[in-house]
């Protein structure tokens, strides 16, 4: 099965909405929405290769889709960013990171915004600007 | 993947180890106390951190951190205070042992004074001993 219908498979069994853009080349950059009670925001997931992309579970949603979602892709996840319902870039409800970014698997890049507006951040790569929310 | 730190300035340098199985970060991320605090909410699994003083004995940081925590998925599973190796109250950080569950609620507490154990409460009742 391609992994094309594999993500295909698996969205529609999930009543997670996910949307996004999966490249012939592997790189993928996956919408998730989330929801916390009331609150709704959106986790992004972007990576370098989903060929490895096994079948999801039922059922997950939210956070716990997105934690089946990495595990499954493990070490191809390049960043994985939460978006407030305005777009921009927020911790989750439950303190979950706003932004982490990885590199050959390894966490580099760690932060937490409040709103768009970094609360704080922990990076290996000093040079590089936090992407504007 | 196991790292290990130095933090502190003059006689307050300690060492801090960070270990886990499923632990993969760069070591380059970490320069002090609160990077790792902001890097630990997003690992995976279970991740020990001990801090060690320049004895080598496990104790508290300077800054009141804990000789000893444990956590899992980046959630804070328990926490032990240390003095030269010994469980040992802390008068930033409170109990000696405290364990918490997945809301981040302390779920028990344990009373140690230089490793002889005082007593132990569950969640509900006086937190703080009244002998205290």
């Amino acid at each position: 099965m391609s992994v094309y219908r594999k993500l295909r498979n698996a969205f529609h069994r999930n009543s997670t909405p996910v949307t996004g853009v999966i490249r012939k080349d592997g790189t993928f950059y996956l919408k998730i929405e989330c929801r916390a009670g009331t609150e709704v925001y959106e986790a992004i997931v972007t990576g370098e290769d989903m060929q490895g992309f096994p079948p999801l579970k039922n059922g997950a949603s939210g956070e716990k889709y997105l934690a089946e979602l990495i595990e499954s892709i493990d070490g191809t996840v390049l960043k994985v960013e939460r978006r407030n319902k305005d777009g921009k870039l927020s911790d989750g409800p439950h303190g979950q990171l706003a932004l982490q970014e990885y590199k050959d698997g390894e966490l580099v890049k760690a932060a937490s915004f409040k709103d768009g507006k970094p609360v704080r951040v922990a990076t290996a790569q000093k040079s590089v600007e936090t992407p504007t929310p | 993947m196991k790292l290990n730190f130095t933090f502190g300035t003059g006689s307050d340098t300690y060492q801090l180890s960070v270990d886990g199985p499923e632990l993969k970060i760069s070591a380059d991320c970490i320069s002090s106390e609160e990077d790792l605090s902001l890097v630990l909410k997003g690992t995976k699994g279970v991740v020990v951190v001990v801090r060690e003083n320049s004895a080598g004995k496990i104790n508290d940081a300077p800054g009141g951190e804990p000789g000893m925590q444990m956590f899992r998925d980046g959630l804070l599973v328990i926490k032990g205070h240390y003095k030269d190796g010994l469980y040992h109250d802390s008068p930033k950080g409170g109990a000696a042992i405290q364990e918490f569950d997945a809301k981040g609620q302390v779920v028990r507490v344990e009373y140690y004074q230089n490793g002889q154990k005082l007593y132990t409460r569950p969640k509900t009742g006086f937190l703080k001993p009244p002998s205290f």
